[in-house]
């Protein structure tokens, strides 16, 4: 049953990612407004967001990915567009990585306005809102997301 | 001064001596060693691998506790939270095992058990956090740093408390290697180093025995020649020494000896050669005192043979009268017996016959006197001093002739006992016949000296004094009146007399006894007492073989 559940859903799932394939981006990467950088791949968002690169290629300062809260659509919808992964994946992978004394996962916000908040105040830092947002309340910078080269 | 001497036993003793010496610094040298890579070993079996053990675990127990937490929070099951408290007990556990092993240091070994429990509580706590899905706020985020530094930190203290007794091990393992080389490198050092100087040492042991044995025997060969100018030295200091130097002395001694000797025989050559020339001044001496000896025992035999020739003389002399009568009784016969023929041829009465048969006494007559003549000119005539066998009978027979009618006319009775066929004797007819004529005339001197009207008596015996005839003895008892015992002792000594002046010359006896002891007989007083007086006179008798 739990199985058959399981299954329907990446069904349900994959006609839906069929469906919003071509779609404009539901969501903005943002980063702090000194961040030199200004395109970034997905490869290279999901990168840092797993904190597999601790600090940013030009400044050398450390990246602070903060992420949405676990229930969010909105990370969910990241979760499949940047690290084309579900987030029980990516949870699962943070868990190991916790355990294992390795990294710890970003920190999570609860809503679009703290993250631009924290992205707005914290130098090195990265983050994604909703496109629906308002951001230019806040001084941050939003990324290009590029095709892998 | 105390000199120490290295002697024969000490160099014999020397040899095993320093050959359990070195084995004894070997086997120290090697105990050494092996104590201190047994007490390395000992390290590592105690500490360092029970270190490496508990390490192991340690960090095994970490990382199922992490692995159970994961799944737990996976899950979102709290129960499975109770394994991960199992795994920490354990680990606590193994926690005190380890703070009894010295490898551990047990301040920082605190420190790691402390960091342990943040850990475990912060993950414990982070954990059920997850498993509610709270979200990862600041605080959360922080917690979860901290634990990840906790967790990190234990296992890099972990990691490194292992590699720290891995490389313990392998270090006291290359130090114990270490000294297993270093020991049988100094061992082979030692045996080496010993061989070489056990080899030198019994070299020079050898050499200090053999040398001054050998220089001994040279040296012994050397006196054995007769060479003992050499001196001989040993300088070895043992008992080789000693004999060397008791050889030494012994060469100095016989050298002294033998230059002693030799002067001695210088002496003893130089002395022979004036003794000899003594010898011969003396013997020259002698020769000349034994020449006058010669000449004056010459001199004393004719003395004495003149001394024995007027002994006789006189005895003659004193014989005279009594020849005067031995010749009377005859001389009476032949004119009694003539006168009687002539009466007869004057009667005309007697025949031719009856005339030869009266001759017939004088002829007998005469012959006797003749013979009497004859015997006193043999007798007077000066003796030769011949010695020959002859009887002893015969001997005193012929005496008698001189003094028999004599003794008659001095009324004296002559009883001779005389057994026929007695042992000869060797000597002097006449000489021996002047001793006995002496012992009767001085018989019947003391015969006559008694006086008495009793016929006097004189005994003449003959007879074989011993078995086997060595003797013959002539025994002539007077009946007189003895000899006083004053008297005695001089009878023997010349010109000693009792009689009356003109009667006796004194050398009768004195010449009989010298006489005698020139026969190498005896003449002695056997008896002598108021009724008579015995002498003795022994010859040595011709034993004929």
């Amino acid at each position: 049953m739990k199985y058959k559940l399981l299954f329907i859903t990446c069904v349900l799932l994959s006609i839906n990612s069929l469906l919003f394939a071509e779609e404009i981006e539901t969501f903005y990467v943002i980063v702090h407004a000194s961040n030199p950088h200004s395109k970034l791949t997905k490869e290279e968002i999901s990168i840092l967001f797993l904190k597999k690169i601790t600090r940013w290629k030009e400044t050398n300062e450390l990246v602070y990915p903060v992420d949405q809260l676990k229930n969010s659509s909105l990370r969910e919808e990241f979760s499949r567009d940047v690290h084309q992964k579900k987030i029980s994946a990516i949870k699962a992978y943070w868990q190991q990585q916790i355990f294992s004394g390795r990294e710890v996962p970003p920190m999570e916000k609860a809503s679009d306005q703290e993250v631009l908040k924290y992205v707005e105040q914290k130098s090195g830092a990265i983050g994604y809102v909703s496109a629906s947002v308002d951001i230019h309340e806040y001084e941050v910078k939003v990324i290009d997301l590029i095709e892998k080269e | 001064m105390m000199f120490k001497q290295v002697t024969l036993k000490h160099k014999i003793l020397m040899l095993p001596c320093f050959a359990l010496g070195a084995l004894l610094l070997l086997f120290l040298v090697s105990q050494f060693f092996m104590e201190r890579n047994t007490a390395l070993l000992a390290h590592i079996e105690s500490s360092f691998v029970p270190a490496l053990e508990v390490g192991r675990d340690l960090a095994q127990r970490l990382t199922e506790i992490q692995r159970s937490m994961q799944d737990a929070v996976a899950a979102a099951d709290e129960e499975r939270l109770f394994k991960a408290d199992s795994l920490y007990d354990e680990f606590l556990q193994l926690f005190e095992r380890g703070q009894k092993n010295p490898f551990f240091n047990a301040k920082k070994l605190e420190q790691l058990n402390r960091e342990f429990q943040e850990y475990y509580v912060l993950a414990r706590k982070t954990s059920l956090h997850l498993i509610e899905g709270r979200s990862l706020d600041e605080d959360l985020i922080g917690e979860l740093e901290t634990m990840r530094e906790r967790y990190n930190s234990v296992k890099a203290q972990l990691q490194s408390k292992t590699s720290q007794a891995k490389e313990d091990v392998s270090t006291s393992f290359a130090a114990a290697l270490r000294n297993s080389r270093r020991s049988a490198m100094i061992m082979n050092v030692i045996i080496i180093s010993c061989t070489l100087l056990f080899g030198g040492v019994s070299f020079y042991i050898s050499r200090s025995i053999t040398s001054p044995l050998s220089d001994l025997v040279k040296a012994t060969d050397r006196i054995a020649q007769g060479d003992l100018t050499q001196k001989i030295v040993v300088r070895s200091g043992d008992e080789v020494a000693v004999l060397g130097n008791a050889m030494e002395r012994m060469r100095v001694e016989r050298k002294h000896v033998e230059e002693a000797l030799k002067q001695a025989h210088e002496e003893l050559e130089r002395r022979v050669e004036e003794r000899t020339s003594q010898l011969v001044e003396i013997n020259k001496q002698m020769k000349r005192e034994i020449e006058e000896r010669k000449r004056a025992e010459k001199s004393l035999k004719s003395a004495q043979a003149q001394l024995i020739q007027s002994g006789k003389l006189a005895s003659i002399g004193e014989l005279a009268a009594g020849i005067a009568h031995e010749l009377n009784q005859p001389l009476m016969v032949i004119r009694t017996t003539g006168q009687f023929i002539r009466r007869s041829l004057d009667k005309g009465t007697v025949g031719v016959d009856a005339l030869k048969e009266h001759f017939e006494p004088i002829d007998r007559n005469t012959r006797r006197m003749m013979n009497i003549i004859n015997h006193l000119r043999a007798f007077s005539r000066q003796s030769q001093g011949e010695f020959s066998p002859l009887n002893v009978n015969r001997l005193i027979e012929e005496s008698f002739l001189m003094i028999e009618e004599q003794l008659r006319l001095h009324n004296i009775e002559v009883q001779k006992n005389l057994p026929p066929n007695p042992p000869k004797v060797l000597g002097d007819m006449n000489q021996l016949e002047q001793v006995v004529l002496n012992l009767l005339t001085n018989a019947r001197d003391a015969i006559e000296a008694k006086g008495g009207k009793e016929p006097g008596q004189i005994e003449i015996v003959s007879r074989v004094f011993s078995d086997d005839n060595a003797w013959v003895e002539i025994l002539i008892k007077d009946s007189g009146d003895g000899i006083s015992e004053d008297t005695l002792e001089n009878i023997f000594d010349p010109f000693f007399t009792t009689k009356e002046v003109g009667k006796g010359t004194g050398l009768g006896l004195s010449i009989s006894y010298g006489i005698i002891r020139e026969h190498q007989g005896v003449i002695e007083v056997a008896e002598t007492s108021p009724k008579g007086t015995t002498f003795r006179v022994r010859l040595p008798g011709l034993i004929e073989t």
